[in-house]
């Protein structure tokens, strides 16, 4: 293991994480209407963006459990950017390590729990 | 305010947006916890999202103005649960110093949680601990 796996993993435990934050922010709306604030899932401890998304477009981003909410321009380099959308990118986890604890842990994949 | 709701113990205070509150506020309710039958590990983690719960909403639920933090904790089911709720601005959208970081210290820290927007406005993270 060098420097690099330890950082890209590290990257992306802390992008699960922030993952639950938001499935916790999207699980605790009252209304489905408006734009609802999420925070940035780019997994740099420094970065405390939050981001607007209807539910219905935060849903697109959770269709898949390698895939992640960013702010403009805060992509890892375990990430390829999918989608731009101006108020945020949707990344997908493209380095192997980094995709597969992204969809072991994914809370809307095969193991989760039911929501 | 704190006392059993028929068998349910409880506590209930609030707390003025002032950061010298935060200590208080975090030795209440994690004694309430050891009271109940929380571990040492697990007292420690209220205390480190409870930290994380009230810092968020001392820094950013009444920008440039005093407001009032409500905090409450139970005991049902053989959970814990702590609820620390405002009515201040919300999440505002951009750069917000601290917040993200407070709320990946408080995934970490419970077993479940919720952040609630509260209606007109406000935040209410809803957090609990697994006490068996």
């Amino acid at each position: 293991v060098n420097a690099d796996d330890t950082r890209t993993e590290r990257i992306a435990r802390n992008e699960v994480s922030l993952r639950r934050v938001n499935e916790a922010i999207e699980s605790g709306r009252q209304t489905r209407e408006g734009l609802v604030p999420f925070v940035c899932e780019c997994g740099v401890l420094g970065c405390n963006d939050v981001i607007e998304l209807t539910l219905e477009e935060y849903e697109q981003v959770r269709s898949r459990g390698v895939r992640f909410l960013v702010a403009p321009g805060h992509q890892s380099e375990a990430d390829e950017v999918v989608e731009t959308r101006g108020r945020y990118d949707i990344v997908e986890k493209a380095e192997a390590r980094a995709a597969a604890i992204a969809e072991r842990t994914d809370p809307r994949g095969p193991g989760a729990p039911e929501r | 305010m704190s006392g059993p709701v028929g068998i349910v113990p409880y506590i209930a205070f609030d707390m003025a947006t002032d950061a010298g509150n935060v200590g208080e506020a975090r030795r209440t309710v994690a004694s309430f916890a050891a009271e109940n039958g929380a571990s040492t590990e697990i007292v420690e983690r209220v205390r480190q999202a409870l930290t994380e719960a009230l810092n968020n909403a001392v820094i950013h639920a009444f920008p440039g103005r005093a407001g009032n933090v409500h905090v409450a904790a139970d005991v049902e089911d053989g959970d814990l649960e702590v609820v620390v709720s405002d009515d201040g601005t919300g999440f505002l959208p951009g750069e917000t110093p601290g917040f993200g970081l407070g709320l990946l210290v408080i995934e970490r820290s419970c077993d479940v949680f919720l952040v609630r927007n509260r209606v007109p406005h406000g935040v209410e993270v809803w957090m609990r601990f697994w006490l068996e």
